[in-house]
């Protein structure tokens, strides 16, 4: 009875301890990994699948690709593949079933553990939140710290306190060379085409976020995939386009695991109302994206269609420029200076117009002259920070 | 009556499609059905359209899903279908009246190629060359973008619509324009030779020795908010004239102040047609200013044999892809532009070329894009890429040609399964009538970009 126990036990401990550990270090890799997949059962999928190299191992991969799209999915099949190598091997050592299970274990725990998968899982942590709204959960992950060594955080980071409304008191915390840093501009990779898609998305381009998801899309192996579907159908939705956000969630329809939500989203849009500029035709005025998002911002500021988020955006990168005369300029005579974000309070406080310096808050202008006192004595460019944060650091000290 | 043939076409090719169809619908098939005068909704609309003989059976679904069974008598030129139709747990269900389909003895060209790429933006992934063989449902591969790594395959063309001769764009990595001529297959860097210019739209001049192209320096651009997501134009373009068999590459037209582009011919290869717009600069910005014109001049010995003239053209319109058969030119004309396949507005134009009367084919238009077309063989019938079904994805549709200047009701290309038209994610690009099926080339032009890479 003892060793029936234990012929059951070993392994079910092996598979509860595995997937332990992948639910903890690798969730986000295999929620991503689900993103960037895909099963249909479509013509077009079958055909492409038989007419491409490795089939069956392709087909495999495919379809169980679209469990992780549950948090558990991912961790689970590891721990049942894992088990079920463990019961095979367990055949001819039953006599080491326990330093076995160990040594699945452990090669589990350092495969995760090792440094390329847990820079993966970052970033897969980082782009599952900002796909899903999570600020808290990027900003927790691009922390400051962390941008230092990895400097494409910053971009999720500063969209994420964008998002939150808190962009300009925290922008400077960060390693800022420049507007470059405020996106990926350049960056023509999945990763430069996922973040370009969710900036802007943020941003009200619809356009632009289905643009740069079909880019997405097209670094994926079957040039499409179940985010990038999903994707599609919620920016047609955004758009009023009733007819595309149709056509993708009846094709998302097609994957097992994703027919509920095809279903679901099938039903929202068969009860939204039609958008009327869609009858419009092609407009030979239209403004025009660029790859640059402060570009970007300037076209929509010009076109009249800027948001609160946006606009401090827009500043921040004005900012990043040191253009302390635009950024001046954005302001209307009736703000109240004096309730700026500090780092405002700190730009506005370098432009001689008596009236600015009128209305900005003492504290600021007190601030200003400690902080001038010490970089005359400092006065070398590169030096220590002498007000970390600040706006006055990154113009004075850095990036010059 | 000639012919009676009761639920004839369908079994005749897919006995099987037959069997489930009547398998999966007698069980619940209602006994009472209530007539209704008017057609059924299917999709496609295959109602009163007319198909070459010999075409692949049109399957048709309801447009609601609705489960149905059908009944099909062919009397004479005619094929009559009566739908019966039901809901789901309904005992009774709705007879319609019987629709025509109407057969038309004119041949056919029996092959479309075409390339399948996704709608797309900047990047593809999976793109290639394809033909269907108009007869069945099949699709096959003429070659694909795993032949050259990736890169892309496009602009292809035949000579005189032969399956024998045929040249393709291939870009990428040891890429070029590739020339298939029997068993013969080489890719030439066209850009390395003559002019130092690469070749974009090609027309192969019907007697098979010369190749014009336009040249153009084509880019693209996106807009922010707006239903027109995509415009694409050219900062340059002029024409030049690959002779096969020299292998060198002279410049037909060169200017600095107009773009040049959409080379077609006449059918006897005497006139060389093409778009031709004055380049306002500043394009993108200047968009709306540019409007093509369409342009003749005769051909003779490889060259340009006397002046250009301006055969047609608006201010208010762009013309673009003219194609000749006899004295009838059709051409694809949109508000402004290079690229009518992101403008909605485009449509369809007809020309009489004795008269110079044009009109824009109603019977082919819809309110999405139509766009670029093909005539077949004997002129009788012609395909077109339309963007009707979505306003996103191209889709094939033919239609009958009278020779009088009127067009039938069109109809999209028969898929095995109608859904099929839904849910590929590739659109259909420059369709084009092949006289027989391309074999054998596949494995070839890959083993060409094997021996680039060796290289």
């Amino acid at each position: 009875m003892k060793k029936h126990l234990k012929d059951w036990l070993i392994p079910a401990l092996l598979f509860l301890a595995v997937f332990a550990v992948e639910m903890l270090l690798q969730r986000y890799t295999f929620l991503q990994k689900e993103y960037f997949g895909l099963f249909l059962n479509t013509p077009d999928y079958w055909n492409e699948l038989w007419s491409g190299p490795h089939p069956l191992l392709t087909l495999c991969g495919d379809f169980l690709s679209q469990f992780c799209r549950m948090a558990w999915g991912g961790p689970a099949l590891v721990a049942l593949g894992v088990t079920a190598g463990f019961l095979l091997v367990r055949i001819p050592l039953r006599r080491y079933q326990i330093p076995l299970a160990a040594l699945a274990l452990t090669a589990v725990l350092v495969i995760a553990l090792l440094p390329k998968n847990r820079e993966r899982e970052r970033w897969a942590k980082v782009e599952y939140a900002s796909l899903h709204r999570q600020w808290d959960k990027v900003v927790a992950a691009a922390t400051p710290e962390a941008a230092q060594k990895d400097r494409v955080l910053i971009p999720y980071a500063l969209l994420a306190y964008s998002e939150s409304g808190t962009l300009p008191e925290n922008l400077f915390r960060y390693p800022v060379n420049g507007p470059e840093d405020i996106d990926l501009e350049g960056e023509l990779t999945r990763h430069g085409y996922y973040f370009a898609a969710l900036n802007a998305e943020c941003l009200g381009c619809t356009n632009e976020a289905i643009h740069n998801t079909f880019q997405t899309a097209c670094t994926t192996p079957h040039g499409t995939s179940f985010g990038t579907l999903r994707q599609l159908i919620k920016f047609n939705i955004a758009s009023g386009n009733k007819t595309m956000a149709r056509k993708y969630a009846e094709i998302l329809a097609k994957s097992p695991v994703n027919k509920g939500t095809a279903r679901a989203a099938l039903r929202y849009i068969d009860g939204m109302p039609e958008v009327s500029y869609l009858d419009g035709g092609p407009s030979d005025s239209a403004a025009i994206v660029t790859h640059s998002t402060f570009q970007n911002l300037r076209l929509m500021a010009k076109e009249g269609y800027f948001n609160e988020a946006a606009a401090d955006r827009y500043r921040c990168l004005l900012l990043l420029q040191r253009d302390l005369r635009n950024f001046a300029g954005s302001f209307s005579p009736d703000d109240d200076i004096a309730a700026l974000p500090f780092c405002y309070q700190q730009a506005l406080c370098l432009i001689p117009d008596p009236d600015i310096q009128q209305k900005l808050s003492p504290s600021v202008t007190n601030a200003f002259h400690s902080f001038m006192e010490a970089y005359n004595q400092v006065r070398t460019k590169g030096e220590d920070p002498i007000m970390p944060g600040s706006f006055w650091d990154y113009y004075f000290l850095y990036g010059f | 009556m000639d012919v009676v043939q009761k639920t004839a076409t369908m079994s005749r090719h897919y006995p099987v499609l037959l069997l489930f169809i009547a398998l999966t619908t007698a069980a619940c098939t209602p006994r009472e059905f209530t007539d209704d005068p008017s057609f059924p909704p299917v999709f496609p609309d295959y109602i009163g359209v007319t198909v070459p003989e010999g075409m692949a059976p049109l399957v048709f679904q309801m447009a609601d899903g609705r489960p149905f069974r059908m009944e099909q008598q062919r009397i004479g030129d005619t094929l009559w279908t009566t739908v019966r139709a039901w809901k789901r747990g309904d005992r009774r269900g709705v007879r319609y009246a019987p629709f025509p389909v109407y057969i038309s003895s004119d041949p056919i060209d029996p092959v479309i190629a075409y390339r399948l790429i996704e709608p797309g933006y900047e990047s593809w992934r999976n793109m290639g060359l394809y033909q269907r063989d108009l007869s069945s449902y099949k699709e096959t591969a003429i070659v694909t973008n795993q032949a050259n790594n990736l890169g892309c395959v496009n602009c292809h063309t035949f000579a005189d619509r032969s399956p024998e001769r045929m040249l393709f764009h291939a870009r990428g990595r040891g890429g070029g324009t590739v020339f298939v001529d029997g068993q013969d297959v080489k890719v030439l860097n066209l850009s390395q030779v003559g002019p130092h210019r690469q070749g974009t739209y090609p027309a192969w001049h019907p007697d098979g020795r010369y190749v014009v192209f336009s040249s153009n320096t084509t880019r693209q651009c996106f807009t922010i908010r707006n239903e027109q997501p995509i415009e694409v134009y050219d900062t340059d373009s002029d024409l030049i004239v690959y002779d096969t068999a020299t292998d060198s590459v002279q410049l037909l037209i060169e200017t600095q102040d107009r773009l040049e582009t959409f080379p077609a011919w006449s059918p006897d290869g005497g006139t060389l047609y093409w778009c031709e717009a004055v380049d306002p600069g500043h394009i993108p910005q200047s968009r709306g200013q540019v409007h093509y014109r369409l342009m003749a001049a005769p051909f003779a010995g490889g060259t340009l044999a006397g002046e250009p003239q301006e055969i047609w053209g608006s201010d208010s319109l762009s013309v673009s892809f003219p194609r000749v058969s006899g004295k009838w030119m059709l051409l694809t004309a949109a508000r402004f532009g290079t690229f009518p396949i992101w403008h909605k507005e485009a449509d369809l134009w007809l020309i009489d070329l004795e008269t110079g009367q044009a009109r824009p084919v109603e019977e082919l238009n819809s309110d999405e894009t139509d766009s670029y077309h093909a005539w077949s063989s004997g002129g009788n019938w012609i395909v077109f890429s339309s963007r009707r079904l979505d306003g996103r994805y191209t889709r094939l549709f033919l239609s009958h040609f009278d020779g009088e200047g009127h067009f039938s009701k069109p109809f999209l290309l028969p898929q095995k399964d109608p859904r099929d038209n839904q849910l590929r994610l590739k659109s259909y690009n420059i369709p084009e009538f092949v006289t027989g099926e391309i074999s054998d080339r596949q494995e070839r032009i890959a083993g060409l970009f094997k021996q680039e890479d060796a290289q």
